[in-house]
């Protein structure tokens, strides 16, 4: 079943076959684009066109309905954006948040795996907006199933002094908890970090 | 990015403060926070702090720990404080993080919070008519 059956049969849902056909070509027409250019990553170009499209058909009633199996059509489609964020100070870490919350969104995920992800940007851009300065965090959706986001937090400062000690609970901290580097390696599911004199990049993945 | 002063609502019910948090909270705004409401107990004396996480989108070891702060000072002063509305996911981050709030007392809602603190409904049950699924004895 190509793209063009598999949207034949959800406007079948709506209208008749025929009309379903119509609405189709006459969505592929202005520009036109073949049927067999209709790939995953042109739907969301061709979804907008359908939709107006099958106004001319459809029962004004289900056209939210329509328009909403569309869009999720798209959405999960929609080709991932990474997302970086310059840390230069503590206003940073919201904005930071901010962006990862935005990420997960667009996997319309909620509950525990957004807190992790959220908690996650929180903890390792406020390392580097406290002990180091400047930095930056990137943040990259990866589609698949299940999904997942790859968090990697990156400075040019000190390094993390006794790391080691660090990852095995064995450290107090001074300024807070000290769980800040420990919890978020809890919290994930893949944990990588360097750390040294030229500075510290730590890359996380959490599963959605 | 320009500072956002936002207000911290500090509520007074009688004589306990009621401090809802709303969304994404800056450590800064968490910093304030603390001193406000501690300036707030010491003019207004109250006996009971109740502070609602409800709406609150993150909260992360360093809120955490100045949560914690706040109510080791507000214990100091001779108020005790209850902590309410942490949502089942926040729970399970702070638990999987290995987070405790030492010292804290934990309420489900807003509702145990205020009983907690001393707080009585009085007259009939008014949530058995409200509530048409409400099963006696689930109280
Ligand atoms: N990016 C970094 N560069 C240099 N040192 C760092 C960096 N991140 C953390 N550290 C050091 O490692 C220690 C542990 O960090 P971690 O985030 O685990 O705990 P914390 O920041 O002390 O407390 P919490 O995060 O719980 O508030 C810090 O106290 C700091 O000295
Ligand atoms: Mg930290």
């Amino acid at each position: 079943m190509d793209q063009y059956d598999r949207l034949l049969t959800l406007l079948s849902g709506y209208v008749s076959p025929l009309n379903a056909r119509s609405v189709l070509n006459r969505a592929l027409s202005h520009p036109r684009i073949e049927r067999h250019q209709l790939v995953e990553r042109r739907l969301a170009e061709i979804v907008p066109r359908i939709g107006r499209a099958a106004q001319l058909f459809i029962d004004p009633a289900r056209s939210d309905s329509l328009e909403k199996e569309l869009r999720a059509l798209v959405g999960d489609r929609a080709p991932p954006t990474r997302i970086l964020v310059e840390i230069n100070g503590e206003a940073d870490i919201v904005r930071a948040r901010a962006a990862g919350r935005r990420i997960c969104e667009t996997f319309e995920i909620n509950g525990f795996s957004v807190q992790k992800v959220a908690t996650i940007i929180s903890e390792l851009s406020r390392n580097i907006a406290s002990y180091v300065g400047r930095g930056q965090l990137e943040i990259v959706p990866i589609s698949g199933r299940p999904p997942r986001v790859q968090i990697v937090a990156e400075d040019a400062g000190p390094g993390i002094s006794g790391i080691d000690r660090i990852l095995a609970g064995q450290y107090k901290s001074k300024t807070g908890l000290g769980l800040g580097i420990l919890g978020s390696k809890r919290l994930a599911d893949r944990f990588d970090i360097q750390t040294g004199a030229g500075g510290t990049r730590i890359e996380v993945e959490v599963i959605l | 990015m320009e500072e956002r002063y936002e207000r911290i609502p500090i509520i007074q019910l009688w004589d306990q403060l009621l401090v809802p948090l709303q969304g994404d909270v800056t450590d800064a705004h968490a910093d304030r926070l603390c001193d406000e409401v501690l300036e707030r107990l010491r003019r207004t004396e109250a006996r009971g702090l109740a502070v609602d996480i409800t709406g609150l989108w993150v909260v992360d070891s360093h809120l955490c720990a100045t949560l914690s702060r706040l109510a080791a000072s507000a214990q100091l002063m001779g108020t005790k404080t209850v902590l309410c509305g942490m949502s089942p996911s926040i729970a399970l981050t702070l638990q999987t993080m290995g987070v405790e709030l030492t010292g804290v007392k934990m309420a489900l809602d807003l509702e145990e919070a205020l009983e907690w603190l001393g707080f009585r409904v009085a007259g009939p049950d008014h949530r058995r008519e409200l509530d048409g699924e409400w099963a006696p004895g689930e109280d």
